[in-house]
């Protein structure tokens, strides 16, 4: 679906008169270092002042957008100025389930009028305690468009930060509300966005001992959810390409493990490698232009590289036993995947044409589904240590965290910015699983609601 | 061979042409000016132009603050606005002040008079006993380290709960610290903040360091003005630098 997106992005520091100290927790002051930087031989003094990490959410007031007028739009039944309260809303829902934020929904809130979007009434914001302030506004278009705009205030220093204005068809209204939130999420936290992305998974129905797997999509939020596949064959590990135009995944439709490219837009499938010998574990290039993909043969399982075009496969190992699961540094130069050469499942990493193959996993317990960050300076891994938890490490192997404590967490893929990981998570006894996220700290740990059972999450790129 | 010959149709046709071309180069010139795409993702994936329900002010306000800090004007005595005692008015300013007493210590050591330490609300566990001490009756510390220690500690106390307004998380965060220098006129205000200096960045923290500069800037400012600052020890704490880290 294409869109039309406008973005008039600018930055926006205005003066403020300086506002009364707060008076609030005693300050820690580390250290007494004098140092002598001078304007004219004075002294200066240079103090450390050492605030917390684990600081209070920021309080964020998200209003109602205010319609130019309340006109009928296809967006919604009671017209733009309903709408500019669902956008509010939407934007409220997302900031407020990443464990940064503490947000005020519209609902809550006074309702700005259209003329004071760009210049807020301070005093009510003041009054409110809240640190920071989005409003923004919806106009219905002649050309059946929507223009919505999106403006973020700092309320403490009276400075507008920064703004953006989008121009959506109306059945796009919620990626308006989406990119607003990843304006916001940006701008306060210094990471890359990632709200306005989709997310492919694995939908399961049916009793414990023969379940149903359907691919299926939805938003970051959870909303616009789709079944693409029937599930008369079992689907698994789906993943996006890198411009979304397609879901690669593995299906059972003979009985055998097979990868296939499913075209989002033709509903069109076709078979990767017209081979006989069962195909696993697929994974996109970067740019999309290969596919890595392992491949057993007479018990020797290895990972291949084939172009998206066809043609010859390329063999990236050739130890015996099980090479699995290769995931690219985002560079396209390196490729981490799991392998039990040494006897036990482990993690390692090559050279993106096969080379310098070497392991990076030496804590105790197994490494299992490597995923590299979009970053690229860590790697995601079902830990196996008894339970299996999801955990991070560096690239060399060094620092490992584990972030979850579940009995059964696996299958982690990262968020576009790589700051949040999600995975599916399966309940002792019932077998029953779902989808959750987790911050790569290690906090905000929460479940992503889907309307039936969920595995192997695969979180797509910031969308086009 | 052939020969061309140009007559007066061709000369205006030509003429024409020039003036047409110039035109639509200048609407070229003009677009591209006005609207300056941003592209998302690959190609022609979607259209973008640039638009606004608004007329865009896109001004940015000076924030009334000068840039460096060398450009900072000779702050002119005021009155300070948070100090209670009587002041001499002929104090001089000391660079290095000598533990011995002042004529502004007698003023201090009058009971009935709130001492800056207790205005401010300074008092550490060490039992320090404030500026009145400091140069008071010769019976404190009476140096310029502890009133060096006095400033840093009311200095603190009011811009570190701003720093904890702002909160910046991530892998990392741990390591990074932001270094920003400022200058205060007499009665305290901030007059010049400098550019934050952010080090200790890496890989994992890397995304984090603008805005953790930005936050330590933002503490400053929205101190604005500390409070309770001996004006007779100006030149102690005229110039200050912060270095801000989260733990």
């Amino acid at each position: 679906m294409r869109i039309l997106l406008t973005i008039s992005a600018l930055v926006a520091l205005s003066a403020a008169p300086a506002l009364q100290a707060q008076e609030e927790s005693t300050p820690v002051l580390e250290s007494d270092t004098i140092t002598a930087q001078t304007d004219d031989q004075q002294p200066v003094g240079t103090e450390t002042v050492v605030g917390s990490l684990d600081g209070d959410d920021l309080e964020i007031a998200i209003a109602a957008f205010a319609p130019d007028q309340d006109v009928a739009t296809p967006a919604n039944a009671n017209g733009t100025g309903a709408l500019g309260v669902e956008l509010a809303r939407v934007i409220t829902a997302n900031l407020r389930n990443n464990g940064l934020f503490r947000p005020t929904g519209p609902d809550a809130l006074p309702r700005p009028e259209f003329a004071q979007i760009r210049a807020p009434s301070w005093g009510i914001w003041t009054r409110r305690d809240s640190e920071m302030l989005v409003q923004g506004y919806v106009q219905a278009r002649s050309d059946g468009k929507l223009v919505v705009g999106c403006y973020l205030f700092d309320v403490a220093l009276q400075e507008e930060l920064i703004r953006e204005g989008y121009v959506v068809v109306p059945s796009d209204w919620r990626r308006a509300a989406h990119k607003c939130s990843d304006l916001i999420y940006a701008r306060l936290t210094g990471e890359d966005p990632f709200f306005d992305s989709r997310i492919a998974y694995i939908a399961e129905t049916g009793p414990k001992d023969n379940r149903v797997k359907r691919l299926a999509v939805m938003d970051s939020d959870g909303a616009n959810h789709r079944f693409l596949t029937l599930g008369s064959a079992t689907a698994l590990t789906p993943r996006y390409s890198p411009d979304y135009s397609k879901i690669m995944y593995l299906s059972y439709v003979d009985g055998n493990p097979r990868i296939y490219v499913y075209d989002i837009d033709s509903g069109k499938q076709t078979l990767v490698t017209e081979n006989q010998s069962p195909t696993l574990a697929p994974r996109w290039s970067p740019d999309g232009s290969s596919i890595l993909y392992s491949m057993a043969v007479a018990g020797n399982t290895d990972i291949y590289r084939i172009s998206v075009n066809g043609g010859r496969p390329t063999r990236l190992t050739d130890t015996p036993g099980i090479d699995i699961g290769g995931s690219y540094s985002p560079d396209g130069r390196r490729i981490v995947f799991e392998s039990d050469r040494s006897g036990t499942q482990q993690c390692y990493v090559m050279d993106a044409d096969g080379s310098n193959q070497r392991r990076i996993s030496f804590f105790g317990g197994r490494c299992a589904t490597p995923e590299w960050s979009p970053r690229g300076d860590q790697i995601a891994f079902t830990r196996i240590a008894g339970d299996f938890n999801v955990a991070v490490m560096t690239p060399s192997g060094s620092n490992l965290r584990v972030l979850t404590n579940g009995w059964q967490d696996e299958a982690p893929t990262w968020a576009p910015n790589g700051r949040i990981i999600q995975f599916f998570r399966t309940t002792r006894n019932s077998g029953r699983s779902s989808l959750w996220q987790v911050d790569l700290t290690g906090r905000n740990e929460r479940r992503l609601p889907t309307p039936v059972d969920a595995s192997d999450p695969a979180w797509g790129p910031i969308r086009p | 061979m052939t020969q061309r010959t140009y007559h007066k149709e061709d000369g205006t046709g030509l003429g024409v042409a020039v003036i047409l071309h110039t035109a639509l180069a200048a609407v070229l010139v003009m677009q591209f000016q006005q609207s300056k795409p941003v592209t998302f993702g690959g190609d022609g994936a979607i259209a973008v132009t640039i638009e606004d329900g608004f007329d865009e002010a896109g001004s940015s306000t000076s924030l009334g603050i000068p840039d460096a800090l060398d450009t900072v004007e000779e702050p002119t005595p005021e009155t300070p606005e948070t100090v209670d005692e009587p002041v001499p008015d002929e104090a001089p300013a000391r660079p290095d002040p000598a533990p011995r007493p002042q004529p502004i210590q007698q003023a201090n050591r009058n009971p009935s008079q709130t001492s800056r330490g207790q205005q401010t609300g300074q008092r550490d566990s060490s039992g320090d006993t404030g500026f009145s001490d400091a140069f008071g009756d010769g019976e404190g510390t009476g140096s310029a380290e502890a009133v060096k220690a006095d400033i840093k500690v009311s200095i603190g106390q009011q811009v570190s709960p701003q720093w904890n307004r702002c909160r910046v998380t991530g892998l990392d965060i741990e390591k990074l610290s932001a270094t920003v220098a400022f200058s205060m006129d007499r009665s305290g205000k901030i007059t010049n903040i400098g550019e934050p200096r952010v080090r200790g960045t890496n890989p994992s923290n890397s995304a984090q360091a603008g805005r953790f500069g930005e936050c330590a800037e933002r503490a400053l400012k929205l101190v604005g003005t500390f409070r309770g600052l001996p004006p007779e020890h100006y030149d102690l704490w005229r110039n200050y630098q912060f270095r801000f880290v989260k733990k």
